[in-house]
């Protein structure tokens, strides 16, 4: 499993902004529920970015990103940013009804009650 | 790597709700009840100047810290491709940076409160009335805890009259998805949904220069 090399590689002591080579700040602005998905492949990379890659193969946040490969936010931003200027990752964009805010307030309330019969 | 465009496919809308409340007031219970996914724990490493006595002249002494944050996802296919990410905001402590990145965008958000330590909501209801993100109080009854009036709920937290207060129980899908609906028909009775859109999230038009910090 991927995902445990990138564990592994923590566990042993791997300074989380190593990863980063001391960057801390992402190119691209990502928010924690921003969603990406698996882009062009992508011949250079490092186990956590493999991890990532294989991970948004359907929609993933960079928080979902951030949980399972166990590092920290800011970090996971760094790493994504740079898979999306290397086309690995794209950013998702909603649909166009998505982008119309009582159009998604109604859209929420109705999925909410079918899920929970309410 | 300048100048690189973000490529875009399309998705799903993302949006967020923030779960607040003090330490054990039952977040990541609510957060558990209604998502889909075991609550998913992400952490972030914070550096604040240190506040003891530094030692070295000419050296700023800095600590980091690391919060965590528990968050759980709800995906809709219907009536739209939708997924509502529902995040729990670290422990009682107030870390500006982190509630920000959690916070903005956010459709609005519940503070959960336990009766038995009302005043572990005051954090965030000052922080939600700061930002005029639109909140509701959703008063977490846990078994044998003594049972407020929502007026008296109201008048400890001094809340805004529109402020909505209700009971839920965290631990029940059915009662903690009844806070979000009450959350967002709030949102809907409120001036605030012009926020929603949300200015983060590249749209298509848009979508050369998307994502991309100036």
């Amino acid at each position: 499993m991927r995902t445990l090399m990138v564990r592994s590689a923590l566990e042993t002591r791997v300074r989380p902004y190593g990863l980063t080579r001391g960057r801390t700040a992402p190119k691209h602005r990502l928010r924690p529920e921003s969603l990406l998905q698996t882009g062009a492949p992508c011949d250079q990379s490092a186990p956590e970015e493999r991890a990532a890659i294989e991970l948004c193969n359907r929609p993933r946040s960079v928080a979902e990103i951030s949980a399972t490969l166990q590092l920290p936010l800011q970090v996971t931003k760094v790493i994504v940013s740079d898979l999306v200027d290397r086309g690995a990752l794209d950013l998702t964009v909603p649909p166009e009804a998505a982008q119309n805010s009582p159009q998604v307030m109604e859209a929420v309330l109705a999925g909410l009650r079918t899920k929970w019969k309410l | 790597m300048g100048g690189q465009e973000a490529r875009t496919v399309a998705g799903p809308a993302s949006l967020k709700i923030v779960v607040a409340g003090g330490f054990g007031a039952g977040k990541t219970t609510l957060i558990g009840a209604v998502s889909e996914i075991k609550p998913l724990r992400t952490e972030e490493v914070l550096t604040t100047a240190s506040t003891g006595v530094d030692h070295l002249h000419g050296v700023e002494a800095k600590t980091t810290t690391t919060v965590s944050m528990d968050f759980g996802r709800i995906t809709f296919d219907e009536p739209l491709p939708m997924v509502l990410f529902l995040f729990g905001t670290p422990g009682q402590e107030r870390f500006e940076s982190l509630w920000d990145d959690l916070t903005l965008g956010a459709l609005g958000a519940v503070v959960l409160a336990d009766t038995r330590r009302l005043s572990d909501s005051f954090t965030a209801v000052d922080y939600f009335e700061s930002r005029g993100l639109p909140f509701l109080i959703a008063v977490n009854e846990f078994d044998g805890a003594h049972r407020y009036s929502t007026t008296a709920v109201r008048a400890a937290l001094d809340l805004d009259p529109h402020v909505p207060v209700m009971p839920c129980d965290a631990r029940q899908g059915q009662s903690a998805a009844q806070v979000l609906i009450r959350l967002i028909e709030h949102l809907q009775s409120t001036d605030h949904t012009a926020r929603t859109v949300r200015s983060d999230q590249p749209t298509p038009a848009s979508s050369a220069t998307a994502g991309v910090q100036p």
